[in-house]
């Protein structure tokens, strides 16, 4: 009797202990496999789009040539600029008021040479205007000649120019425009291939309103063979940019203006870098033993932090495949990471990297004529729709490249503005280009949004390119999650 | 002449006794010269019976009336008085009058002619060794006292005769003197008719005599005098009674001038007396008390009626009737062995625990060192930040203002309920009222000992090896999501995790203790208000604890309310937004978590990190998946051991615990789907810990469980348990000293100190601080004074679905200020208050490109802006000022109100209600109203037949100790043996057996025990 009862408690043990585990198991294995359904609440958030104000960009002015007399720190401007600009949503259509700032110290100039401030005024619906200029030059000056291009900056506290150098040959000036009403105090550090530099004349450089400051960077760092330059203003914002021309022996081999390139980021992209005549400039580099002429990429990773690089180039006509480079770039100092094998055309620059980077490409076009460099700087993304302003110059071509998953069309206006637009695909990844027609006009395009883009001229004169920058970074439409 | 009796019997529906009753009047030796038989609302089984006694006159009434009314109707239909020799004999369905009751009643009352009222012996209707009651009489302050109730009939009481009343039923009265006095008092219907119609008697000149040897048995029916029930209900009702008895006697019995001193003392005393219930652990008698009170102060009653009646009869003064009264030590004296019976019956709880010498202090100490160890770098600050943790406001008056209802401070600030855990925040600042958020750094020191304390406790109702209870007290204090909690600065889920034994410590005594149920009770609540994910899991357990509760059910189903007087406004407020599981959001400072898998969640590990071993395997280079299997196999023996449990001896209790851990650990996978708050960007998830630490509760508990099966065999597998897991948890727990914790020394301050110097002038001074988003938006937060505390914070802000108009600006304003905008800002910026402008800077390190960009973007058009100027910029971000002085916006003076003071008056007499309550009343509980049944009594007489000489030499509080063998834990009763040697080496075996502060002596063992001492 007892032996039976012990018996049958044993089997309840074992059929509870069998049971239990099986629920045990069942349960965990259920919740891990099984989709479980979910309740998300996605947090409060408002889309604020920003009174509009008043749209302003500064073009930097006509090249600047150093006092061809050895002695002179003088500084003359020879020509004016070509230049372009236009609105759209303004408060009217295209109505742009230009004013110009004084350049400090240029002894003479050609007349409408001196930087010029455009403006438009936001239209009384409350729309936000839209507001684009662009300028180009060619030279072909005993020290100075090529192709440069620039375009029409905002003001800014805050601006990276990559570019330039003050070896042997090398001129750089940092231009430093201030359109505001209010005097600017002007912070210059120049980063260099070994490390930050100190200089007593980089700080407190007083830019007064409605003026241009010119600062020859071969003052600040002597013997740079790859600087970046990192402005921040207080009190009045500065728009800045940076002129580099090189002459190899006594033959002038380029001239080019450099915007400021994207802020500081993990992702950078560079759309539409423009390799041509990769050849001569292979023979260049071999019989000089120069690889300044080689395609090359800029990095400086402004942190405390060395940061891994990645370079990737794709090819703009999706036929060829793109190139990889890895490298690491120690926190504070700029590399140039040799972009190789490269063959002509236009190719899309993405950089990625583990800390927040800045970067700008260079190419040099070598011909019979003359030699001609050209600075990429690297853009953000665009909003929905941007205005481009077509520079006059040789064979302008609208770069397009799409970060994102998804392809995207943009329609790009036929020349007259009446015919068919052209619709352009820019696939996901990679990047396209456009011939833009005939120079000297403004051109809204639509469904840019997340894309980036640059305009590109390539022709006998030389070689130049600036990128487009979202219409109005500052005033686009941003979300806010109050509390 | 000689002498008549004419016997009255009252039935109601009642045939089980009734046939007994007939029969037992039917035999009596001396018989009833007449027999009148009232019927009330008599059902056809009762008629019948009363038929077929063939009574001298049959009544029948279709209403049941009280004993004392139904007795006046049937003596109102017997012939009028012929002489002082006619008796009535008072009887009822149930009371049944041995052969000579009569007989010897009569005996009495015939020699001595003074006698107007004599009383039977009234004994157990089963058995009649035990007397129900024997005569009443009253304290001097005029509450009754039954002379003799439920005692062993040894013929200890046969002696008194002279007693100031007796019991209505079984009376046997003079029929001149119960007309002279008008009968039974109707104020008073079912107790203390008896004693006031003695009492009136003995007033009248007329003695009231008992006669012992006359005994009747009565069954308890509730037609003569109170119904006798275990039933709650029944038991509530008769404790109304008595009090509505008493307070009307009162009113009958005081002199006329003291009148209105009674009527005034009637409702404040018993408010008195119910806070005294309390605290003697008998809420059920607060709600006779109050309504007795009530009902004789301003109910109709018959006081003025029952004033006349004495007075018309009364002829001698109350000096007389002194000396038969009780006095108030006797009282006393007799509670107190009343209590002491009752603890008999209840098995004994005192048992002593053997904190200091069963190794509990010991591993608390340790628990003490590793703790301080481990938080070492945190050794000095007087505040902690990060994760989660936020200060406390500086003194405990607003701590504690703002609880209930009314404005919370967050952001603009509204008006809205409060969140539990603010009362949780409040009662902890204040224990360290000259600097409340002190109490955090303190917690964090504390974490492991007090869990490991807590647990400790709760292991005594496992087991009685000190190795095991350790055992427990280790893995609990060491468990993944204790550290995983300190480590991210989640206050909320740390106190879960040091409260939940104690609430299962109180829950498992709930059943017999009021004490521990009102404990039990402020616990839950504490416990949800830190985790209301843990509603529905405390729910289903409450439930099945319900269902097996039995006849205590009434002390397990109050133990939700405290929780639920904490939530209501809460649940009501959220509910009227229609998101009712809002209600469920984490309290505190909302701090998003990473995903756990489920299957992480199984291994009690709340975040996806593996306990810190993905980190480690990083640092190495080691792959991943290793640290996936490592932590899995460390954690493996107490899984091992908990589903072992189910196979060995206690496969029921190891079942319990481990459907506690099957609950928590399905509210844990319920957590990880709830995505409820938003912090800025990040929707913020319900945090899975809490309901791990329930299932890690069940889990340890259930292996805790195996290893007491295991016996000897335990020790191995404790020992590689609590090694293995201090490895698995090794790389979460030196968080703070490696620097992985997102906890670290001082409290990050919210504004910079600029600011902070400004709130010192003005404490509404506003900040609008613009926090740039990984998305690349911002969020906007207005902070008002010096920062935001941990106990403004509201899940109702962050569980919020629709933004208000308020929002909406201030959204508008800060997305301009983020902006190159042509918005005129003054406006909105005298609206809000607002006097700074705060950018709190994106992190370098884990800020992202759009982060990065947005900072800049604000910090230009800030800096563009001609309405700010940059003050300069710290740790806490770019701070600008307005350059036009701004005024701040005061809190609205009447927020809240009147629902505020309603909602704080409500829960505060609740909480203060379960706080008398749980708060344990020295010597155990207070004579019960609970009365034995003849089985208990039975019980408790097979130990009083011993040692028990006489009432004077018995001690109140007995100091013999009982050895009995505790029944809940079998793993004892090996151990438990009678000890046989003869002194001294008892001790060892004795450890085991607890003493029970008793004084009858039921076990042998007791002998050899005390012969040891």
């Amino acid at each position: 009797m007892a032996n039976r009862r012990a018996l049958a408690r044993g089997g309840a043990r074992i059929a509870a202990g069998v049971i239990g585990v099986a629920v045990a198991a069942a349960t965990i294995g259920a919740a891990t496999l099984l989709p479980l359904p979910s309740v998300e609440r996605t947090p409060l958030s408002v889309q604020v789009r920003p009174v509009p104000a008043d749209q302003q960009r500064v073009c930097p002015g006509g090249l600047l040539e150093l006092g061809a007399d050895a002695s002179a720190s003088s500084i003359s401007a020879f020509a004016a600029p070509q230049r372009v600009d236009g609105s759209v949503g303004g408060a009217v259509d295209g109505a742009v008021s230009r004013r110009g700032l004084k350049p400090v110290g240029v002894v003479a100039g050609a007349a409408d040479a001196a930087p010029a401030v455009i403006d438009v005024a936001p239209s009384a619906a409350g729309a936000a205007p839209q507001i684009a200029g662009a300028q180009s030059q060619t030279a072909a000056r005993e020290v100075l000649a090529g192709l440069a291009a620039a375009s029409c900056t905002e003001a800014n506290a805050d601006s990276w120019l990559v570019g330039g150098a003050t070896t042997l040959g090398q001129t750089s000036l940092v231009l430093l425009s201030n359109p505001s009403a209010v005097q600017a105090t002007v912070d210059l550090s120049v980063y260099s291939e070994s490390g930050i530099l100190t200089a007593p004349g980089a700080q407190g450089i007083v830019v007064d309103p409605g003026t241009q400051r010119i600062v020859p960077l071969a003052g600040i760092a002597p013997n740079a063979q790859a600087p970046v330059v990192h402005v921040e203003s207080a009190g009045g914002t500065v728009a800045a940019s940076l002129q580099q021309s090189l002459v190899r022996g006594i033959k002038p081999s380029g001239v080019d203006v450099v915007g400021p390139t994207a802020q500081p980021a993990r992702q950078q992209l560079i759309s539409g870098m423009i390799v041509s005549d990769i050849a001569a400039a292979q023979s260049a580099g071999g019989s000089e033993g120069s690889s300044s002429a080689m395609p090359a990429v800029r990095v400086l990773a402004p942190g405390r932090t060395a940061a891994k690089v990645t370079v990737s180039v794709v090819p703009e006509n999706g036929k060829q495949v793109g190139t990889t480079t890895s490298a690491t770039v120690p926190a504070g100092t700029v590399q140039e990471l040799p972009l190789d094998k490269l063959v002509d055309g236009a190719y899309t620059v993405s950089v990625n990297s583990d800390q927040p980077i800045v970067v700008a490409a260079r190419t040099t076009d070598i011909r019979r004529t003359g030699e001609d460099f050209g600075w990429f700087a690297a853009s953000p993304r665009l909003a929905d729709s941007i205005l481009v302003p077509v520079a006059p110059g040789p064979a302008a071509a609208l770069h397009l490249a799409n970060p994102g998953a998804h392809e995207v069309t943009v329609h790009v206006p036929s020349d007259s503005g009446a015919g068919p637009s052209t619709a352009v695909t820019v696939p996901a990844g990679g990047g396209t280009s456009v011939a833009l027609g005939s120079p000297g006009r403004t051109v809204v395009l639509h469904g840019t949004a997340g894309l980036v883009a640059s305009v590109g001229l390539v022709g006998v004169q030389g070689i130049a390119s600036y990128p487009l920058a979202p219409a109005g970074p500052q005033a686009q439409q941003i979300t806010v999650y109050p509390r | 002449m000689h002498a008549t009796v004419t016997a009255i019997l009252v039935a109601s529906r009642g045939a089980e006794h009734l046939q007994r009753t007939l029969d037992a009047v039917r035999a009596q030796t001396r018989a009833p010269d007449a027999v009148v038989v009232l019927g009330m609302d008599a059902d056809d089984a009762t008629s019948a019976l009363l038929a077929a006694a063939r009574p001298t006159r049959l009544l029948a009434a279709t209403q049941r009336m009280p004993f004392g009314k139904a007795i006046a109707t049937a003596e109102r239909s017997l012939p009028p008085v012929a002489g002082e020799d006619e008796w009535l004999w008072l009887l009822a369905q149930d009371t049944a009058p041995e052969p000579e009751a009569l007989e010897r009643l009569m005996a009495t009352v015939e020699v001595s002619p003074s006698v107007a009222i004599a009383g039977p012996k009234l004994v157990d209707w089963q058995d009649g060794a035990f007397i129900r009651e024997l005569g009443l009489a009253m304290t001097p302050a005029g509450a009754s006292v039954p002379l003799v109730e439920d005692e062993l009939d040894q013929a200890q009481h046969d002696g008194v005769s002279d007693v100031l009343s007796v019991p209505s039923a079984g009376m046997l009265v003079r029929r001149a003197v119960f007309d002279e006095l008008g009968g039974f008092d109707p104020g008073l219907p079912v107790v203390d008719d008896g004693l006031d119609l003695g009492v009136r008697a003995r007033l009248a000149g007329h003695r009231v005599a008992l006669v012992p040897r006359a005994r009747v048995a009565m069954a308890g029916d509730g037609v003569s005098g109170p119904a006798r029930s275990n039933r709650w209900s029944v038991r509530r009702r008769l404790y109304r009674a008595g009090r509505a008895a008493q307070l009307h006697r009162r009113m009958v019995y005081a002199p006329r001038f003291a009148l209105v001193f009674h009527w005034l003392s009637l409702v404040p005393l018993a408010i008195l007396r119910s806070i005294g219930w309390l605290l003697g652990k008998q809420p059920a008698a607060i709600g006779g008390e109050l309504a007795a009170a009530f009902a004789t102060a301003f109910g109709a009653g018959h006081i003025g009626e029952a004033r006349r009646r004495l007075a018309r009869t009364k002829c001698v003064g109350w000096a007389a009737i002194a000396p038969l009264r009780i006095p108030h030590t006797e009282v006393r004296r007799s509670r107190a062995l009343k209590r002491e019976a009752s603890l008999v019956r209840q098995r004994g709880e005192r048992r002593e625990l053997n904190f200091f010498s069963g190794g509990g202090a010991w591993v608390v100490v340790g628990m003490a060192v590793l703790n301080v160890a481990l938080f070492a770098p945190l050794l000095g600050s007087a505040t902690i930040g990060g994760g989660g943790l936020l200060p406390l406001t500086g003194d405990i008056g607003s701590l504690w203002a703002g609880l209930g209802y009314g404005w919370r401070d967050i952001g603009i600030g509204f008006v809205g309920a409060a969140d539990p855990f603010a009362a949780v925040l409040a009662v902890l600042g204040s224990t360290t009222f000259w600097q409340p958020s002190f109490v955090l750094v303190l917690l964090w020191f504390t974490a492991l000992p007090l869990a490991a304390l807590g647990a400790w406790f709760f292991a005594t109702r496992i087991t009685h090896r000190a190795g095991l209870r350790a055992t427990f007290a280790i893995v609990w204090a060491l468990a993944p999501m204790l550290f995983a909690a300190l480590q991210s600065g989640r206050p909320a889920p740390v106190l879960v995790h040091l409260l939940l034994p104690w609430l299962f410590f109180a829950g498992s005594a709930a059943r017999r203790s009021w004490a521990a149920s009102a404990t039990a009770a402020l616990l839950a609540a504490a416990v949800l208000a830190c985790a209301p994910s843990l509603a529905l899991a405390l729910l289903v357990l409450w439930i099945l604890w319900l269902a097996f509760s039995g006849r205590s059910v009434m002390r397990v189903i109050g133990i939700p309310i405290p929780a639920l007087a904490l939530f209501i406004p809460l649940v009501v407020q959220q509910v009227a937004r229609g998101d009712w599981l809002a209600v469920l959001a984490d309290p505190g400072s909302p701090v998003a978590s990473g995903g756990s898998k489920p299957w992480q969640l199984a291994l009690g590990i709340p975040d996806a990190t593996l306990a810190g071993w993905s980190a480690v395997a990083d640092a190495l280079g080691l792959p991943h998946l290793g640290a996936t299997l490592l932590v899995p196999v460390l954690l493996a023996p107490i899984a091992v051991l908990a589903l072992l449990a189910l196979f060995l001896r206690g496969t029921i209790r190891a079942t319990l615990s481990l459907v506690v851990a099957f609950v928590g650990y399905l509210t844990a996978v319920v957590a990880t789907v709830l995505v409820l708050a938003g912090s800025g960007q990040t929707p913020v998830g319900v945090w899975p810990g809490s309901a791990l630490s329930l299932y890690w509760f069940g889990v340890s508990a259930a292996a805790t469980m195996g290893m007491v099966a295991l016996g000897r065999f335990a020790i191995a597998p404790a020992w590689i348990a609590v090694v293995a897991l201090a490895a698995a948890v090794g790389p979460l727990a030196i968080g703070v000293p490696v620097g992985t914790s997102a906890v670290r020394a001082g409290a990050p301050s919210m504004v910079p100190a600029y600011v902070q110097a400004a709130a010192a002038q003005d404490p509404r001074v506003a900040t609008l601080r613009i926090e740039p988003q990984p998305g690349g938006g911002i969020a906007a937060e207005l902070v008002h004074g010096d920062g935001q505390t941990l106990d403004q914070q509201s899940t109702l802000i962050s569980t919020q679905r629709d933004l208000t108009a308020d929002q909406r600006d201030l959204a508008r304003l800060a997305g301009n200020l983020a902006s190159t905008s042509g918005l005129d800002e003054s406006a909105l910026l005298k609206r809000f208050g607002i006097s700074f402008v705060l950018l709190a800077p994106a992190d370098e390190a884990a800020g992202t490109d759009a982060s990065l960009a947005t900072e800049r973007r604000a910090t230009s058009a800030l800096d563009g802006n001609a309405l700010f100027a940059q003050v300069g910029s710290g740790a806490s971000g770019v701070l600008w000022t307005v350059t036009r002085p701004v005024s701040s916006v005061p809190v609205p003076p009447t927020a809240g109100a009147p629902l505020r003071l309603i909602v704080l008056v409500a829960q505060a007499a609740v909480m203060l209600f379960a706080l008398l309550l749980s708060i344990p009343t020295g010597r155990g509980e207070r004579g019960s109203l609970r009365r034995p049944t003849a089985a208990e009594l039975a019980a408790g007489a097979a130990g009083e037949t011993r040692g028990r000489t006489g009432r004077a030499s018995r001690t109140a509080a007995g100091h013999s100790t009982t050895r009995s063998v505790p029944s809940t834990t079998p793993d004892v009763l090996s151990a438990a043996s009678p000890p046989r040697e003869p002194d001294g080496t008892a001790g060892a075996r004795l450890e085991q057996v607890e003493d029970v502060p008793l004084e009858p002596q039921p076990a042998t063992g007791g002998k050899a025990a005390d012969d040891g001492e």
